[in-house]
């Protein structure tokens, strides 16, 4: 997939595609830019608006959507790594060829090291938690789908990550149930590609998913009874999928 | 049964099964679990009447409300003449959280484990 560094303005006919998402982005060069790198099919596009100070972080696929705008101070962080995270999941290539660009990279490549829960918030494939998510050659930074390190139980994973925080929780994807880990082993149910971090208490994400699948679906079974029966992958899937449609951002 | 009270059943239905999808949007397995009870019983009460409490019920497969839809979908689901499938593989597309719930209704009922 082809991938865009385009700093500076660009003026004229992609203007009034920017313009036209309200006039709080227009007349930012920067953001201009990145719709116009869009609009080309390029997968994903990082402007710089020098003149105005802001940055945007574009999805080129889904061309008129603004993923990200924030100031610079606020620019660095979970602000650049959801979106970002979006289009490494799609197989895109980032490729910073600016001092800029790079930095911010770089910025937003350490937040996710160091922030899990700016996975699964994203609502995509892989929740690796830990350094070595992320793979650099000299095309440019991709997933790492290889990386995945498993433990006999729960506590030891737990042992590895750390504790999930105060009102948060380690929350397995696919569910740490005793028949999930007799099919599958228990080194893949307890892997850090299977935890997310998540809020917990009343009214919580954590507490949304773990009602759901509490839930009796038409028909009168519990949702958690019929996907005990499924693969570990469309365990996997519907368990991003609930994450994603339960998350608000 | 009278039309009135049939429509009174009706109108149960539609606020039981209201009142599941908000449970499960605010992820209370208890007042989902409760509704759930209140829709199936006024579902048998509805298919005692036979053809016109399921011809009624056929008009809420067209609700605004997507829970609504869902289960006035999966309960005409064995009745090909109300098409109900249709409805159910649109909720299967929606952004809500009911869009699973509906994928595993229609996983076990093609499966022949819906048998209402």
């Amino acid at each position: 997939m082809a991938l865009g560094w385009v700093p500076g303005a660009v003026e004229g006919k992609i203007g009034f595609k920017a313009a036209r998402l309200g006039g709080k982005i227009a007349g930012k060069a920067g953001q201009y830019a990145a719709y116009y790198a869009a609009g080309e099919g390029v997968e994903f596009a990082i402007a710089t608006g020098v003149e105005t100070g802001y940055e945007t972080l574009i999805n080129g696929r889904d061309f008129g959507e603004t993923l990200l705008q924030t100031s610079v101070g606020n620019l660095i962080g979970q602000g650049v790594a959801r979106p970002l995270i979006k289009g490494l999941e799609r197989g895109a290539k980032v490729i910073a060829r600016s001092d800029a660009a790079k930095s911010i990279l770089k910025d937003a490549y350490d937040y996710i090291d160091n922030h899990p829960l700016a996975w699964p918030l994203t609502g995509v494939r892989f929740h690796a938690v830990g350094r070595g998510r992320l793979h650099t050659d000299g095309r440019g930074t991709r997933l790492n789908p290889a990386f995945q390190k498993g433990f006999d139980s729960h506590r030891e994973l737990v042992e590895y990550l750390g504790p999930a925080g105060k009102g948060r929780a380690w929350h397995h994807i696919v569910e740490q149930t005793p028949a999930n880990v007799a099919r599958f082993g228990a080194r893949r149910i307890h892997n850090i590609a299977n935890i997310v971090n998540l809020p917990h208490g009343a009214g919580s994400l954590h507490n949304k998913i773990s009602g759901f699948y509490s839930s009796r679906a038409p028909g009168g079974g519990r949702i958690r009874d019929w996907l005990a029966t499924k693969s570990f992958q469309k365990q996997y899937d519907f368990g991003v999928q609930t994450l994603g449609r339960f998350y608000e951002p | 049964m009278n039309q009135h009270a049939l429509e009174q059943l009706i109108q149960d239905y539609s606020a039981a099964a209201r009142s599941y999808g908000r449970a499960i949007l605010g992820g209370c397995t208890n007042k989902s679990d409760t509704s759930f009870d209140d829709i199936e019983t006024t579902f048998g009460r509805i298919k005692e009447t036979g053809k016109p409490g399921l011809q009624a019920l056929s008009t809420l497969l067209e609700s605004s409300d997507e829970s609504v839809r869902l289960w006035a979908s999966s309960h005409l689901l064995n009745y090909s003449e109300f098409q109900s499938a249709v409805v159910l593989e649109e909720i299967c597309s929606s952004p809500s959280v009911l869009a699973l719930t509906a994928q595993v209704t229609l996983d076990r009922w093609k499966q022949g484990y819906i048998t209402y």
